[in-house]
């Protein structure tokens, strides 16, 4: 039995024990194939972890996977000019320095053809 | 503070195109103890509009039921009486994003994925915090920043003055509104989601999302809102209005208790959660 984050759930995974939610209504029963909509479901259910059968420790190419996913490109303003300057008066902070790091990785993403010239920042 | 211009608004808020008497009643219902399923969905059920949106989302791979629900009371027991709540608050606020003028609409749209960015942020957090009422907090995230359609609306010269002031000068909102208004978005939220007689800990949160520590005791949930507001700026789910970061409280942080290590997951889920249900709100309703 595997104790998996539900962001890593993949279809076709089998559930080695019963959801519920916080009201204790039963959401899936054990023995469940997972279907994309139905890991979709426990996500807006806020459930983060289930057990699934199988053997070894939790899955992380489930991670990777995910944040290659495309984002819509129109919520998407900043570039990375924009990026130095959004965040010029809090970088006194650990914490935003990590938010900013995070949002730059972000940006890497998005906009592969700057990675190599902003890397080396 | 200009207290006219204040009362000004104050006035005009009862024109807000949303939150029906419905919901007033929902609220009074749910806060009663003494309120069974049947009470909750003969209130519901007069209202056709809101039964449709009930059924079609409680039916909704959102939720994703194994059967098909198809009474309002079917759906009080499967969510409880809280999830309801929101669930009809979450709708009558899409309408208030949505009724609104054609003027400014890119604005509009930019400020509705920020507050459902931070909706779907506070919710995320939540979830790390084992916070109990994460639908509240759902809603507390999409609430955040009312205040500012409300001065979008009602106070329209003023709201392009404050944009101005931003793209001239670069700065936060919240500053430029202190400028041009001698107030901001969270003091006309909390004045609005009192008028609305939304719930204390919804009002605090409101009025207190740029500094939580003044939320007394519910300076947790809004050092979740809080957070989440920041980490939609810095990954643009949406805007917020201006392109600055505004600073993190340290005692929110610090009330928080997460690791900077957590930062990086968290965003990862928001992204993630924001395209489930942005798909889900700006498609189903």
């Amino acid at each position: 039995m595997i104790h998996l984050a539900v962001r890593n759930a993949k279809p076709g995974m089998v559930l080695a024990e019963a959801v519920c939610n916080l009201h204790g209504t039963l959401l899936l029963k054990q023995g469940v194939e997972l279907t994309l909509r139905n890991v979709m479901m426990l996500k807006s259910w806020g459930i983060r972890k289930i057990f699934v059968e199988g053997e070894g420790d939790e899955d992380e190419a489930g991670d990777k996977k995910r944040s290659d996913s495309d984002v819509a490109e129109t919520m998407r303003g900043t570039d990375y000019e924009g990026l130095e300057g959004k965040f010029s008066d809090v970088l006194d902070d650990e914490v935003m320095v990590e938010v900013m790091r995070v949002a730059r990785n972000r940006l890497q993403r998005r906009l592969p053809e700057r990675k190599g010239n902003d890397e080396t920042q | 503070m200009k207290p006219n211009n204040l009362t000004r608004i104050i006035g005009k808020v009862d024109d807000l195109p949303t939150l029906p008497r419905t919901f007033l009643k929902i609220t009074e219902l749910v806060n009663s103890p003494k309120s069974s399923a049947q009470d909750l969905a003969r209130v519901i059920t007069d209202d056709q509009i809101l039964t449709a949106r009930l059924l079609k989302l409680v039916n909704s791979s959102f939720y994703g039921f194994p059967r098909r629900v198809s009474t309002v009371r079917g759906a009080i027991v499967l969510l409880g009486f809280d999830a309801i709540r929101n669930l009809l608050l979450t709708t009558s606020i899409f309408d208030l994003f949505s009724n609104m003028n054609r003027k400014g609409k890119f604005q509009r749209e930019q400020l509705w994925d920020h507050s459902l960015g931070c909706a779907v942020g506070a919710k995320v957090i939540g979830g790390y915090l084992k916070y109990d009422k994460i639908e509240e907090i759902f809603v507390a995230g999409l609430l955040h920043d009312i205040g500012k359609i409300v001065e979008m609306l009602f106070l329209p010269k003023e709201f392009q003055k404050i944009a101005a002031l931003i793209e001239a000068k670069d700065i936060l909102m919240v500053t430029a509104e202190e400028s041009v208004l001698g107030y901001t978005h969270a003091e006309v939220g909390k004045m609005l989601a009192e008028r609305w007689n939304l719930p204390s800990k919804l009002v605090h949160i409101i009025a207190h999302h740029h500094g939580p520590p003044h939320a007394g005791k519910f300076i947790q949930e809004a050092a979740i809102v809080h957070l989440a507001d920041i980490l939609c700026r810095a990954v643009d789910i949406g805007s917020g209005g201006d392109r600055k970061m505004p600073s993190l409280c340290q005692t929110a942080w610090e009330t928080l208790q997460l690791k900077v290590s957590d930062i990086e997951p968290i965003v990862g889920e928001m992204e993630a959660e924001f395209e489930d249900i942005g798909l889900f709100v700006n498609h189903s309703l």
